[in-house]
């Protein structure tokens, strides 16, 4: 039986509608691992297509979910890829050259974010779009933290220099997938907050809109992308006080009343 | 009198909304008729409506406007109550209805609505497209035209206003934040395509992040929204985002 020497990993809930698309451009990899986390779609009859490396769960925590994918994986390299990102050729072939060198253990890999199928290269940050993360890495280098929403990260090996080309992320067809993600990672990161005790006031959240809005938008030349620039900016701004209301209102029990000010 | 003989009738019109409908329902008893209107339902909401009536209209329509009056011209009373099924009426507000349609001289009379986000009463801050403080819900048949639109329509009236009622109704607006959420992307999606129907985009974009601020102003400062405490900063927040977000899906966005 042959070594295997890259595993591509993906971390799947309920994604049949573009589960294929993601698939397909990962066979150049020795093997797929796909973990179904609490699946009641057809994400698994479309994953078995192609490959019969399956990981079948339910996993409330994003670390958890992921840690248990890296160690199913047998390739001495581990490819992390998410449902809505495509992995074209030409990073498929520079992966395949950078894991025969020895450039390093953990590499960096760009990140190209997609609206309605528009690419909106300025303006992400402040946790509600990725520029790029810390994709191909030697399997036993990166370990996954606490947190429900961008949980930390460990790694213990050699960074190696940035990869050139770019994951294509499909992250919003439009402004409403825009707002129901600043929704789910503001309810997320409030349950984080309560966990760990660190709700912080109201006055810090409200100053963070102006500074956040201004890294996004002014730092990160959001207002290249016109509109859409304008949306990512407000998100990323509007996501630390909407994660701190929740939390403050609703997720961290007891209520408080009358804290707010 | 109408030929009918039917003194008040209350008018709701529901889309699929089995677990709210019931306790809605509950409360409309002092009305002499209640008729229900079924928008393009596929739950157990006309299973729950026959419990009460039998007085039952199914459809299927694209605009809030058209349904609103399709409800309304299926009401026989003289007078029409209008509700929603995520609002409940006070025995108070009942008694003073009745009372109001005994003896006003006038055709129709606001209601003052008290909005409650998961349980709890959030008087302050209400507006600006977000919310409603008070409504025009009591009148008599033939006096009150919705428009075309499909997000807030237009109003037409004919007729006299009457003071405002004193009791107010309560408005489960919101479970959570989460729910300020949705309905600020739902009623920004149905404006923006009243806009592009329209073939307009409500303005510029540098005029509508002003609206943001003066929006924002106005709920949160001079309504008082600053006496809720965080939800009356988001109400203010949400309904300053509402015309920046319908802008800028209709500029940038089809159906």
């Amino acid at each position: 039986m042959s070594e295997v020497t890259l595993s591509a990993l993906i971390v799947v809930h309920n994604e049949e509608a573009i589960l294929a698309d993601c698939l397909e451009r990962l066979r150049f990899a020795d093997e797929i691992v796909v973990v179904l986390d609490k699946c009641t779609d057809a994400s698994r009859d479309i994953a078995a297509k192609y490959t019969n490396r399956l990981l079948e769960g339910a996993w409330d925590m994003e670390a958890d979910r992921r840690n248990a994918g890296i160690d199913f994986c047998r390739g001495a390299w581990v490819l992390e890829a998410d449902a809505d990102e495509w992995i074209g050729e030409e990073l498929a072939r520079e992966i395949r050259d950078v894991i025969e060198g020895d450039g390093g253990d953990i590499f960096n890999i760009p990140v190209h974010n997609h609206v309605g199928g528009k690419w909106i290269r300025h303006g992400w940050g402040g946790n509600f779009g990725k520029n790029g993360y810390p994709g191909l890495f030697r399997k036993a280098v990166k370990r996954w933290g606490k947190g429900r929403l961008h949980p930390e990260l460990h790694v213990t090996g050699r960074q190696g220099p940035d990869l050139e080309n770019a994951v294509v992320h499909h992250i919003d067809r439009d402004i409403s997938d825009m707002l129901r993600r600043l929704d789910r990672y503001t309810t997320a990161r409030a349950k984080d907050l309560c966990d760990n005790g660190e709700v912080g006031s109201f006055p810090n959240m409200v100053r963070k809109i102006f500074s956040r809005f201004w890294k996004c938008y002014v730092g990160r030349k959001g207002y290249k992308e016109g509109g859409y620039g304008i949306v990512i900016a407000l998100c990323a701004s509007l996501y630390p006080v909407l994660s701190h209301l929740k939390a403050r209102l609703e997720e961290c029990p007891p209520p408080r009343e009358g804290q707010i000010q | 009198m109408s030929g009918s003989g039917i003194k008040l009738t209350a008018v709701i019109s529901i889309r699929n909304e089995e677990a709210q409908l019931a306790e809605c329902l509950d409360t409309l008893s002092f009305a002499d008729e209640i008729t229900v209107l079924l928008d393009k339902c596929t739950d157990g909401s006309e299973a729950i409506a026959r419990r009460y009536t039998d007085r039952i209209l199914p459809g299927n329509w694209a605009k809030e406007g058209d349904r609103r009056n399709a409800g309304i011209d299926f009401a026989r009373g003289e007078w029409v109550f209008e509700i929603d099924a995520d609002e409940r009426v006070p025995a108070e507000l009942a008694a003073e209805i009745r009372r109001t349609i005994e003896t006003t001289a006038h055709d129709w009379h606001e209601i003052l609505v008290d909005n409650h986000i998961g349980g709890k009463l959030v008087r302050w801050g209400w507006g600006a497209s977000y919310g409603k403080a008070a409504y025009p819900g009591l009148f008599r048949k033939g006096v009150k035209r919705w428009g075309n639109q499909r997000v807030h329509p237009s109003l037409q009236w004919s007729g006299t206003k009457g003071p405002m009622l004193e009791n107010r109704l309560v408005h489960h607006v919101d479970r959570d934040v989460s729910d300020m959420i949705r309905r600020l992307d739902s009623y920004s999606t149905a404006k923006a395509k009243d806009l592009r129907e329209a073939g307009e985009t409500w303005g510029s974009t540098a005029n509508n992040v002003r609206r943001l601020f003066s929006r924002f102003f106005k709920c949160y400062v001079l309504r008082k929204g600053y006496r809720e405490g965080g939800y009356g900063f988001l109400i203010a927040l949400f309904a300053g985002l509402y015309p920046l977000i319908s802008h800028l899906k209709a500029k940038l966005e089809r159906d």
